[in-house]
């Protein structure tokens, strides 16, 4: 059986999106300590390119301690992105304050989607803990909302990788912030930076301790690097997103963290 | 799977080398007169099972961090913090007075200057816990500890446990205890069980982030119904 094996949560490419100019690769994949107490995967994912030239993505990590984490954290991530989409539809923010208020009011989207499921399951919000990283490309912009840990990492065109949002001062590594806390809106960040951003990357925090360098929180460059370079010539972003879950699951990445974790490479087409 | 040479390999990534992650543990031990026997025995032995038991856990063995600080004729720190891939427990033996309110000062003091090590190594950490075992009662001046470890505990710095043995005064013990954790008594001296339980609970924690709220395995494997 594959009672040792971690579960992957690989999503199906959008047929739009092969035929779009954007580039995704990613993966949520189960920790150790998952597979072993057992817990299924509580990081999930979800992105949607607009157009041509705007591009959202969400990555949430459900909270160990909340009942339905799985499930919030699915939720969460899915109705970020959706909510982006609807409001782009009808219009788009012209100046850093339009763009930071759409991120402000898409984790009040999210927050409230929870809310409604808690009522549904007959459950309280709590439950649905999850953190939520929330990022948006546009040819002008990088628009980022944030609670709890996880990271935004950016390969800018001038060739400068950056950590472009970051977790809150959080003394210690298993106390963390969630979109369901009261008072979430004025705890999370959110930024809209005028940014000519290559690639980015989303991670949750099960992909930090590997990615991040801890005694000045940069992004490690022989980690980042390597994969940005090959995003512009991947064909099949299935079997890529494949590759990067195998990677993630592997010793060399599980001898440092057991926790779920999830990485989203986002790129553009070679032209 | 096709034979053409794959368009995106992401093992050619390579991690960052970063520091352990640490999760300190400070184990507050009377060792006062009224500890000698078999207590003290039972004691010593239960930080071997402590320590083979938390090294079961590779990970954890690795991130679990522990010091030991005892109070009796004196308060000393018999351990300093060490991982417990390293730790080999010192032997301890019992006489004089219990200072707990000196002996939980300097755990707290000890914390802190373990906390400012980390952060000048870049290594992040867990919230610390105390583990205070006791046999008695303080017989020092000991409001002024209880207070600085229940603020600190109530704003989340410290994960504070105390345990009774045998004729400890459990009135007094919840007073300095916190208030949403009182003091459980020991099941006789079934240390054992409690070392156990604590580097199970150690575990757990170290295991990764699981949010604010840790569900800890439940006690009632060694604590003593009390009334």
């Amino acid at each position: 059986m594959t009672a040792d094996q971690p579960q992957i949560s690989l999503y199906p490419i959008d047929p739009d999106l092969a035929a779009s100019k954007w580039i995704v690769v990613g993966a949520s994949v189960q920790g150790t300590s998952h597979i072993k107490i057992p817990l299924p995967c509580q990081d999930a994912h979800a992105y949607k390119a607009i157009n041509a030239s705007i591009f959202v993505a969400a990555v949430a990590d459900g909270l160990g301690s909340a009942v339905y984490a799985q499930a919030g954290a699915q939720l969460a991530a899915a109705s970020a992105v959706a909510f982006v989409e609807q409001q782009l539809a009808a219009e788009t923010p012209g100046d850093e304050a339009g763009w930071v208020q759409l991120a402000r009011d898409c984790f009040l989207a999210a927050c409230a989607r929870l809310e409604a499921e808690a009522q549904k399951d007959q459950a309280v919000l709590r439950d649905y803990s999850t953190t939520l990283i929330l990022a948006i490309l546009t040819p002008d912009w990088l628009v980022t909302g944030h609670i709890g840990d996880g990271v935004v990492v950016a390969s800018l065109e001038d060739g400068d990788l950056v950590l472009a949002s970051q977790p809150m001062n959080e003394e210690y590594v298993n106390v963390t912030y969630p979109l369901t806390m009261p008072d979430m809106i004025h705890i999370a960040e959110f930024k809209a930076s005028p940014a000519k951003v290559k690639a980015l990357a989303l991670l949750s925090d099960g992909m930090q301790h590997v990615s991040i360098r801890t005694v000045d929180h940069t992004p490690h460059p022989p980690f980042f690097e390597p994969l940005f370079r090959q995003l512009p010539g991947v064909k099949d972003m299935h079997k890529a997103s494949q590759n990067l879950a195998e990677f993630m699951a592997s010793e060399q990445i599980c001898a440092h963290t057991d926790d779920d974790k999830t990485l989203l490479l986002i790129g553009r087409q070679r032209v | 799977m096709s034979d053409e040479s794959p368009d995106f390999d992401a093992k050619v990534a390579s991690v960052a080398e970063n520091p352990e992650q640490r999760c300190p543990c400070i184990l507050l031990l009377d060792v006062s007169g009224s500890m000698d026997g078999a207590p003290i025995n039972q004691l010593n032995a239960g930080l071997h099972t402590f320590r083979d038991s938390i090294r079961k856990n590779e990970l954890a063995s690795m991130r679990v961090e522990v010091a030991i600080l005892t109070f009796g004729k004196v308060v000393e720190l018999k351990q300093d913090f060490i991982t417990v891939d390293q730790f080999n427990p010192p032997l301890l033996s019992a006489r004089g007075q219990t200072p707990m309110g000196a002996a939980i000062n300097l755990a707290l003091d000890k914390l802190e200057e373990r906390k400012q090590i980390y952060k000048q190594a870049g290594i992040s950490y867990f919230r610390p816990w105390v583990f205070l075992i006791t046999d008695g009662e303080p017989t020092d001046e000991w409001h002024s500890a209880a207070t600085r470890i229940q603020a600190m505990e109530e704003r989340k710095g410290v994960t504070f446990f105390v345990v009774g043995v045998d004729k400890a005064n459990l009135t007094t013990l919840a007073q300095i205890a916190p208030k949403n954790r009182p003091p459980v008594k020991l099941n006789g001296l079934d240390f054992a069980s409690m070392f156990i339980w604590l580097s199970s609970s150690l575990g757990k924690v170290s295991d990764s982030k699981i949010g604010a709220q840790v569900a800890l395995p439940p006690t009632s494997d060694w604590t003593a119904i009390t009334a």
